[in-house]
């Protein structure tokens, strides 16, 4: 194990090269060689970078982190009640060559794929994440060695939860999955990532195949001093359906870009988020949709409620492009914030190089009007019950989206004990 | 009608409130007895409202002279939730939309918040469901009324039956109902008419606040009260409102000197 210190003259936060296994195909090890070399020549976004202009990297900067995946990491919460096959990560290192026993769900580690049979994704993994466009998307690749490889088998059903744990304080983890639902598949994956207290760099990587389905709920359960980098690309083939539910609940500091490509025809995109900043905690979502073929569809509403010193950013791209008409698009971005002193910036983004397209949007940031307090309290209902009722009430919408009660009942608990 | 008792529930004197930097009410009295029914009415902008937002505890009105005494308390001192603890209840004159929460939910956690006020035990969810039906079938209120977010995509119809609703479930000593009427057609006032009528108790009181007349054919008033540019100006009995009616508003628009005694008639 190595330290790597961020401010050193060798690039900051990347590995030596002798950490690192050997990938099983020569094609992974170029991809990694590739954004090793792209990481080490771009490194972080600079201060003056529009798209990080709200989200600033300073405590990254100055941090330190060692990589080891194979340290232990610190043991990770129930979710109690879910019953869904699980495959853990810890500090992105599968604990098992695969999981057996579910006819049409394949979960297999990727280290084993690149051994075994590393054709079957050489044309999915690194295809979705766009590391030109994302630099941590690039310190992840560069990073390459093992993770999960989901694959539902054409009209299958099947659920999944992926539990990530670590990596602990000081230490760097960079978790990478596939996700691959083929034609007329449906799939619920959960992605969970709890209790890190170090440094997390994940890339997650969805396809969705002809008339298929993934419900992806992702959640941010990493302990108070975390950091946070993560992007999920998700490309979407005709017909398909893509339900994304983002709950951020935890970390320090944290940023999620969420890129769907709607490249087939008739393809439908669903993006719910929750983000929940109290004490110092930062959290960053940036969307972008792309709608790259006809008759596309996207809805998309994220809700913060903000306390304390807590800040975040939402920022929505919804992107049209030439030829692509009846289009769908709508997004909203409403934030409730609870204290003088939480900070939220809101802003949309539309790129539209197509005729005959509706594309809607709209951003609210407000506090707890004082007319609803009323009311309640004219009730009989007394004024810290009645905020609560009103931030449940805000909040609650985003949180019985996802359709899962022991999710949900994680994500109420964690606003109950906030707010 | 019931009898007017003699046990003073309300009184208020001298009262002075402004919102913001408007003065609008300039010296209000009025004295109100278990049992008895008062209208409160009065042209457009005359503090109808601004007087029954003071009654119930409004953050936005504040009182700078005068004193509200209700059961023998000063309501000044009292919270808005401790007012209605008290089975004061304020009728809105325009009902709040509250996102996210279940009518349901919301008119249970009333209702227990009020009860743990009054040293009651709370309602099991069982019992409560039963009460709503009941209480919510007097007031002809569609099921589907009590699962939706409060007040959010009601009728204004159906928002002030709701408003009556809540003034059945909480079983309040003084209620207060601004503008209940407004906006209502005849059958709807007929309905919400006959619900605040069936509350008619010698122990409960009703205020009124009120811009027309036809509420009154429905809710027979023991005292109506008309007020002008922040004072009450005229009282009299049930007839001083069909006098309202054929004659107007007109000459009580201005702005005039006088003020009437609190039980004058």
């Amino acid at each position: 194990m190595s330290m790597v210190a961020a401010s050193s003259v060798t690039p900051p936060l990347l590995a030596p090269v002798d950490q690192l296994p050997e990938l099983g195909a020569s094609w992974a090890s170029r991809l990694r060689d590739e954004n090793r070399e792209r990481f080490a020549r771009l490194g972080l976004p600079a201060a003056d970078d529009e798209a990080w202009r709200f989200t600033n990297l300073k405590r990254l900067r100055g941090a330190s982190f060692a990589y080891d995946p194979n340290v232990a990491a610190p043991p990770a919460p129930e979710l109690p009640g879910l019953n869904v096959p699980e495959f853990t990560l810890v500090n992105g290192r599968a604990e098992l060559e695969r999981l057996d026993g579910f006819p049409g769900l394949q979960v297999t580690s990727l280290a084993t794929i690149l051994r075994q049979e590393p054709d079957s994704i050489s044309a999915t993994l690194g295809a979705g994440a766009d590391t030109t466009r994302h630099r941590f998307a690039a310190l992840n690749t560069a990073h390459l060695a093992d993770g999960v490889v989901v694959r539902v088998e054409r009209n299958a059903r099947a659920k999944l939860r992926i539990l990530m744990t670590g990596p602990g304080a000081a230490h760097a983890g960079y978790p990478r999955i596939l996700i691959l639902i083929e034609d007329g598949a449906e799939a619920l994956v959960i992605e969970d990532h709890v209790g890190a207290e170090g440094f997390t760099c994940p890339v997650t990587e969805a396809r969705v195949g002809q008339s298929g389905v993934l419900h992806h709920v992702r959640l941010d359960r990493s302990g108070g001093m975390a950091m946070h980098f993560g992007l999920v690309a998700v490309h979407q083939e005709r017909d398909s359906r893509y339900v994304s539910d983002v709950m951020a609940l935890g970390s320090r500091l944290s940023r999620l870009d969420l890129d769907v490509s709607l490249a087939g025809e008739g393809a439908e995109c669903v993006l719910n988020g929750l983000y929940l900043p109290v004490e110092s905690q930062h959290m960053d979502h940036h969307t972008r949709v792309s709608h790259d073929a006809p008759h596309t569809t996207s809805r998309e509403l994220y809700k913060g409620v903000l306390g304390g010193k807590g800040s975040a950013v939402f920022n929505g791209r919804i992107v049209i492009h030439e030829g692509a008409m009846g289009v769908d698009a709508g997004q909203t971005n409403n934030n409730l914030l609870l204290s003088d002193q939480a900070l939220v910036n809101t802003n949309p983004e539309l790129e539209i190089f197509a005729d005959d397209v509706k594309a809607q949007h709209g951003a609210t940031i407000g506090q707890i009007e004082d007319e609803s307090l009323f009311y309640l309290r004219s009730r009989g209902i007394e004024e810290g019950e009645a905020r609560r009722l009103l931030i449940e009430g805000f909040a609650g919408v985003m949180i019985e989206k996802i359709g899962l009660e022991p999710v949900e009942g994680v994500v109420r608990a964690e606003l109950a004990r906030r707010f | 009608m019931t009898e007017p008792g003699q046990d003073l529930l309300l009184e208020v004197r001298d009262l002075h409130a402004r919102v913001g930097e408007q003065s609008i009410l300039r010296g209000i009295d009025l004295e109100v007895r278990a049992g008895e029914v008062h209208a409160i009415m009065g042209p457009n902008g005359s503090g109808k409202s601004t007087l029954a937002k003071a009654l119930a505890g409004h953050p936005s009105v504040e009182i700078t002279q005068g004193e509200m005494i209700y059961r023998g308390r000063d309501l000044r001192a009292l919270k808005p939730e401790e007012r209605a603890g008290l089975g004061l209840f304020l009728g809105f004159q325009y009902p709040v939309e509250i996102p996210g929460v279940s009518n349901r939910y919301f008119l249970r956690a009333a209702l227990n918040a009020v009860k743990r006020q009054r040293g009651e035990s709370e309602v099991s969810a069982v019992d409560f469901l039963a009460l709503l039906k009941s209480k919510a079938t007097l007031l002809d209120l569609d099921d589907a009324l009590l699962t939706r977010s409060v007040n959010e995509g009601f009728s204004g119809g159906e928002k002030k039956r709701s408003e009556v609703l809540q003034m059945v479930l909480l079983d309040p000593m003084l209620a207060v109902l601004d503008e209940t009427d407004s906006g209502l057609d005849i059958d709807a006032l007929k309905l919400v008419s006959r619900g605040i009528n069936e509350q008619r108790r010698p122990d409960r009181s009703l205020v009124l606040v009120t811009h027309y007349q036809r509420l009154l054919n429905y809710i027979v008033p023991d005292f109506v009260h008309v007020l002008s540019a922040g004072r009450i100006v005229r009282r009299g009995g049930k007839e001083l409102a069909l006098e309202l009616e054929a004659e107007g508003y007109g000459p009580y628009e201005e702005n005039p000197e006088q003020r009437v005694p609190a039980r004058g008639r």
